[in-house]
């Protein structure tokens, strides 16, 4: 009973899950820039990973066109996880992205990717750039919407290059609220924006288990608005 | 024969930020009934008073299992009788809490550190201070009777294997989202049913403090379940005691620790000689 591992205590970890639009209308510079911000928040995370002794971090990719797949079949720890660039192809299969998201979100006793016992809320970024080619995408965002730790979760979702009012307001019906849906229109914010949640978000949650969820959610998505407001004014785009 | 044990400690995060302790846990035996429950206030800021909320819930589980006679068991609908064991307990939470907030009037001093959403929302309704959970469970003659509300749980063990009873299957309560003695749709998430005791050698309560640490269940039977049986059964107490003081303030994840276990003596040497044997 010396220690934690003696003791069969294991740490807590937390789940931050990409979930990426690499659908052929993603080609060129956009696709390009989310490789490109993937690989440089992975270059700090090392350093995250060591400033946090209360939670293992554990990251997930999950890559959508024309079907939705994981690049690793399970959550890979900071040192563990490589980033391989990802190829545009097909069209934009969202409804089997929140499908296999909410089989990642069920407890591991019901085959899912998430602890039996407590755990700290997972953090979600979505990133597509237009609308879902898929038409029963809402049904299938309705059954994510059950999961309890959807609910938890911490949601972001990044609009890339996006105007429609119509994408705009499915990803705002994922986050659940306006604020967290960031419009980008350039690969050097989009970098800069995954890096702040990804890194502000970590730091958050894995430093604060023991405060409710919904208040730690807002105090994280304060935190990161009032970084992503000190970013802007040091002038990005 | 029947032995018990209950034992509550404060969690790191507690003793750091200076807060008291929430969880709350308690022990009952007389010549016919053994009784134990441990409640865990909840950890937020607008749960002023949860560390009075889970001392009154473990009241109200002993008085309301006290007023329990084994006849009422067998003797009408199972569901009729459930249902009264839970608004018996419910009330008597309510009771206890309408009758502190009498005595002790929330202060401005006491709320003046919220948020003001926090205050409005203690306004609106008091009972918020007094938010817990909570898991009780009794021996009475040839019966196990079980309640539980919230995270936490109680869990049997039966020759070496550990079983979850009355698991809360919802999949609202996953991170540190609970159901609470203090919502007003309380009752509906309250679970009482119970048992023949010789389907059990044993029964272990423990607030989430003692559970999250070991992430799931096989390894929390392992780790900690099935040692603590067996030195309880040793009459190691003070083992388990510094077990769960360390998992307070050390080895766990900061949160407040309960532990409270009834079992049989004569079943438990049995167990103890498996174990000693795997």
């Amino acid at each position: 009973m010396a220690d934690r591992e003696e003791n069969g205590i294991v740490r807590q970890e937390l789940n931050l899950i990409f979930i990426i639009d690499n659908s052929g209308s993603m080609s060129g510079e956009k696709l390009g820039a989310v490789n490109n911000a993937i690989r440089d928040v992975m270059s700090i995370m090392p350093e995250i990973q060591e400033d946090t002794s209360e939670a293992i971090i554990k990251i997930h990719a999950l890559k959508f066109s024309d079907h939705a797949s994981w690049v690793y079949n399970e959550g890979k720890t900071v040192s563990d996880f490589k980033w391989a660039d990802l190829a545009p192809e097909g069209e934009t299969n969202l409804s089997d992205a929140f499908d296999k998201l909410e089989k990642c979100l069920m407890k591991q006793a019901d085959g899912g990717q998430m602890p039996d016992f407590g755990g700290v809320a997972p953090i979600l970024i979505l990133m597509t750039d237009g609308l879902p080619t898929s038409p029963d995408w809402e049904a299938h965002l309705n059954a994510l919407k059950k999961r309890g730790w959807f609910k938890a979760a911490l949601r972001y979702a990044l609009a890339i290059f996006i105007k429609s009012d119509e994408a705009m307001n499915i990803l705002t019906s994922f986050t659940g609220n306006p604020e967290t849906v960031l419009q980008v229109y350039t690969a050097e914010a989009l970098r800069k924006i995954i890096r702040v949640i990804a890194v502000t978000a970590s730091k958050a949650k894995s430093s604060s288990t023991n405060t409710a969820v919904t208040d730690n959610n807002q105090a994280t998505q304060q935190q990161i608005a009032q970084k992503l407001d000190e970013e802007v004014q040091d002038g990005w785009n | 024969m029947i032995e018990f044990f209950n034992k509550t400690n404060v969690g790191f995060s507690h003793l750091k930020t200076g807060k008291p302790c929430q969880d709350f846990s308690v022990s009952y035996h007389d010549e016919t009934r053994t009784i134990v429950a441990v409640c865990d206030g909840h950890g937020s800021d607008v749960y002023i008073r949860s560390d009075r909320g889970s001392k009154f819930a473990c009241q109200a589980i002993i008085d309301a299992f006290k007023s329990v006679r084994s006849l009422v068991l067998y003797g009408k609908p199972k569901e009729q009788v459930l249902n009264k064991i839970k608004m018996d307990i419910l009330c008597r939470w309510n009771a206890l809490v309408e009758q502190d907030l009498e005595q002790n009037h929330i202060g401005k001093k006491e709320i003046e550190m919220l948020s003001e959403r926090d205050q409005f929302r203690l306004k609106n309704n008091p009972a918020k201070a007094y938010g817990t959970t909570l898991n009780g469970a009794m021996i009475l003659g040839k019966y196990l009777l079980c309640v539980s509300l919230g995270d936490g749980g109680i869990f049997g063990v039966k020759k070496g294997v550990v079983t979850p009873i009355l698991e809360e299957t919802s999949d609202e309560t996953v991170a540190n989202y609970t159901y609470s003695m203090c919502s007003e749709d309380a009752y509906y998430h309250i679970h009482v049913d119970f048992y023949n005791i010789r389907d059990y050698d044993g029964v272990f309560l423990c607030t989430d403090g003692i559970i999250n640490p070991y992430q799931n269940l096989p390894n929390f039977a392992k780790s900690f379940i099935l040692p603590v049986y067996t030195e309880l059964a040793n009459g190691k107490r003070e083992n388990v005691n510094d077990w769960i003081v360390r998992l307070g303030e050390k080895t766990g994840y900061g949160d407040d620790v309960s532990l409270a276990v009834m079992f049989r003596t004569e079943a438990n040497r049995r167990l103890y000689q498996e174990a000693r044997y795997q």
